[in-house]
């Protein structure tokens, strides 16, 4: 006998469940934690060098890579707390390899936690890994066109960093056209035009960052809160 | 190549609902914003049903337009990422269906 059955089951179901666990982790110790995600070389760990300096030891870094711990070394000699996850072949973090790292370091006088994706365009934006939001980092040498190309990635991205601003007279980079498209895929979207090499520009990010924090220790929820679009939206359901 | 773990996502949700009965058909519906490539997909799917020792179900890959709702109070459906509102023009909107990767029915036989 033929029967059909209707049910609407996420394939991310698995992953979902344990980043629920991850993300209850993080609001639990009051921890304001966020997905990096960039194609390799963009500078993600140039960033997060320069952020263990703001941060030291509060901030915490999971750091995925396909192969060796180059990362995680560069991270911890910066003064953060740093763990290597060596994906094997995997070309995105789960939920359940950030679970088991979570679980693994005692994590002491953590405020910040960054899980620093594989390198990869494509697959990390499908994986919650319990973060309270995403950061895409773009770089100029990569060309203008990466946000409508990755519509997955800058669509769930709540900031963007644009990165190697200091190359930008050397490459062809249109920044009007890459913010344009990332503010198409999504309106409500931080910008951030930075060089981890100069310097120049991570001070407005590091404010963001700030203003995070301290909207996390005012909320029991452990949600920042800051997406207006939400509020505005809500306000018309409600209205409905 | 993360289509693979989609698909045994999938895979695992479909043998469970069958609890033993053969899945002759799955409809799966691949969301807009899914970052989910529809024709490796198919091709995981097929492998993993044939690893089970199993017989590869029918499948009928839906590509729906992604549901949003726009500031301007217009619910709109597009089927290219950066298409702009219909009714402002504008992009102020939320996605409310389409970035997820779904296995919306199928059909089991006992």
């Amino acid at each position: 006998m033929s029967e059909t059955l209707f049910l609407k089951s996420s394939a991310m179901q698995r992953n979902d469940m344990v980043a629920a666990r991850n993300r209850a982790w993080f609001a639990g110790r009051g921890v304001l934690a966020f997905n990096l995600i960039s194609s390799p070389g963009a500078g993600k760990t140039a960033l997060l060098e320069a952020m263990a300096a703001r941060w030291g030891q509060t901030l915490g870094v999971i750091t995925g890579d396909i192969q060796m711990a180059y990362d995680a070394e560069r991270i911890a000699k910066a003064g953060a707390q740093a763990v290597q996850i060596e994906t094997g072949g995997s070309c995105h973090l789960t939920a359940e390899m950030v679970a088991k790292e979570l679980a693994a370091q005692p994590w002491d006088g953590l405020r910040l936690m960054v899980i620093e994706n594989v390198g990869n365009l494509v697959c990390p934006a499908t994986y919650d890994l319990g973060e309270a939001f995403k950061v895409a980092m773009l770089s100029v040498t990569e060309g203008d066109e990466k946000p409508a190309k990755y519509p997955a990635l800058f669509n769930r991205a709540e900031a963007v960093l644009i990165n190697k601003l200091d190359l930008l007279p050397h490459v062809r980079f249109d920044l009007a056209r890459a913010e344009g498209d990332c503010r198409k895929l999504n309106a409500e979207v931080s910008l951030f035009r930075v060089s981890c090499t100069t310097g120049e520009g991570l001070g407005s990010w590091f404010d963001l960052l700030d203003v995070k924090l301290r909207g996390l220790g005012q909320s029991a929820l452990g949600q920042p809160g800051l997406h207006k679009l939400d509020r505005a939206l809500d306000g018309l359901k409600s209205a409905h | 190549m993360h289509e693979f773990s989609v698909a045994e996502g999938l895979a695992e949700a479909a043998l469970e609902h069958a609890a033993g009965r053969r899945v002759e058909a799955l409809t799966i519906s691949v969301g807009l914003f899914s970052g989910v490539f529809a024709d490796s997909l198919a091709f995981y799917l097929q492998l993993i049903f044939e690893d089970h020792g199993l017989a590869a179900p029918r499948l009928d890959l839906q590509k729906p337009p992604a549901r949003c709702l726009c500031e301007c109070g217009c619910e709109h459906a597009i089927a290219r990422a950066m298409e702009p509102c219909p009714s402002c023009g504008g992009y102020h909107r939320k996605v409310l269906e389409g970035r997820d990767c779904m296995l919306v029915s199928m059909e089991v036989v006992s």
